[in-house]
């Protein structure tokens, strides 16, 4: 019998007739490519509903490589109900372990930070400050984090007064005047504490956030991003600032 | 040992066929010229017919040969009603089955933001300006129960609140016939959800 894996579906894209090529992300074996045969046939045996994201899973896979083969899939526990901007800032997130976690890396933290951020969304207060502590911790574990405390170089301490040029791969350097990219130390502080309130803080940790993740996918940006940007400008609502779920 | 180039043409073409791999491919081309040769020219005819004629209906987006399909044109039905479906088969699925008696909107597949697939690509815009042009009361949404079907439905009813038309989306629960106990937990919990005081 292959052993049983927890885990959760992060993508799926549909493979020749009724197969699937899935994406799972688990504790033990990180991110995993399987090939589901037979996943979207109709009517399959103990299959009334495919695969869903945001619902553990127990798999079961066999072969060896880069590319697996789905041996058995089964329901393991509660599933998140995501809705509406929780829905798409879970997309989101599984677009970016898509991107920045390499296959068969194991994330044993990562995946329990996975699903502590699921339940959050699930209550949908503080969308944005949720998914920023997210992305903190998810450079941290594919080794790209943040330096949030200390100067980079010197390593002086971070002062909340000050105002800081983030150098990528390198840290904050103070900065004598406020330029559109710099950012408050009260905003680094603030993010490593996990402790984002006001909306400049939030609106500066994201910026951060964003351009560090930019950074590091290179010319090919996060099509979730795209798409909801584009989605946003659909149903504006005169008058209306809506929240940046990102 | 090699088949002519025209044999193996028609092989090669019938592959193009969900689910036909070159067995079944060869065993088609054998049928069709041995057995049943009418079979074999009404399907063609059938197909350049319906490869040459048949668009997406310029309201709904379904299947038609003419430019606004028969749904469409059906002057009987009631305009103030929209249901929104994925793909065409759902369309029939729901005229089968329902006596609703609105208007469709055929999606062709559903917002998925990892794969780029977005408003633009489904072609929403159509969608907006035909609920801009006003005469649409209610708009149904009836994308499949999956993540994506949800994430399209949760934005095309942010789409219709701005512009002041009712959403309603339809009910996903425990199928007519279901057993509870083999009811999958997700489906459970929707339908613990979405229950309805009676």
């Amino acid at each position: 019998m292959p052993e049983l894996h927890e885990g959760y579906v992060l993508h799926q894209r549909p493979y020749r007739e009724t197969s699937a090529l899935i994406d799972i992300f688990t504790p033990d074996q990180g991110r995993v490519a399987l090939v589901g045969r037979g996943v979207r046939r109709a009517g399959r045996k103990g299959a009334s509903s495919s695969l869903q994201a945001f619902q553990p899973y127990l798999f079961a896979w066999s072969g060896r490589g880069d590319l697996h083969t789905l041996r058995s899939s089964e329901v393991a526990g509660r599933g998140v109900n995501l809705q509406g901007e929780a829905l798409f800032a879970g997309l989101y997130v599984n677009e970016l372990l898509m991107r920045l976690c390499i296959r068969h890396d194991p994330h044993p933290e990562l995946f329990i930070r996975y699903q502590q951020l699921l339940s959050q969304l699930e209550t949908a207060a503080q969308l944005d400050v949720c998914l920023r502590y997210f992305e903190r911790d998810l450079l941290g574990e594919v080794g790209y984090g943040l330096q949030l405390e200390y100067e980079a170089g010197g390593g002086a301490v971070i002062e909340a007064t000050m105002r800081y040029a983030y150098r990528p791969e390198h840290g904050p350097v103070a900065v004598a005047a406020a330029t559109r990219e710099s950012l408050a130390g009260d905003t680094l502080l603030a993010l490593a504490a996990g402790n984002l309130v006001t909306d400049t803080q939030r609106r500066e940790a994201r910026q951060l956030l964003r351009r560090t993740i930019a950074g590091l996918l290179g010319d090919k940006p996060l099509q979730s991003l795209q798409t909801m940007r584009r989605m946003r400008q659909m149903t504006r609502r005169p008058g209306q600032e809506t929240a940046d779920p990102e | 040992m090699r088949y002519s180039p025209v044999l193996q043409e028609l092989i090669d073409a019938l592959r193009c066929l969900p689910g036909v791999g070159p067995k079944s491919a060869q065993r088609m081309a054998f049928q069709l010229l041995e057995r049943n040769r009418t079979g074999a020219l009404t399907l063609s005819s059938a197909l350049s017919t319906a490869v040459e004629s048949i668009q997406h209906c310029s309201v709904c987006r379904m299947f038609t040969e003419q430019d606004v399909c028969e749904i469409c044109q059906d002057a009987t039905r009631d305009d103030s009603l929209l249901c929104i479906v994925e793909g065409p088969a759902d369309v029939l699925a729901v005229e089968q089955s329902t006596h609703y008696q609105g208007r469709y909107f055929v999606l062709m597949g559903h917002l998925s933001p990892i794969d780029g697939v977005g408003p633009d690509e489904l072609g929403l815009d159509v969608l907006e300006k035909r609920i801009d042009a006003g005469g649409v009361q209610e708009l149904i949404l009836a994308t499949n129960s999956t993540v994506e079907g949800e994430a399209t439905a949760h934005f095309l009813a942010e789409l219709a609140r701005a512009r002041g038309v009712s959403v309603s989306r339809i009910a996903h629960g425990v199928p007519v016939g279901g057993e509870l106990e083999y009811v999958d937990g997700g489906t459970l919990a929707h339908a613990f959800n979405g229950r309805q005081v009676i």
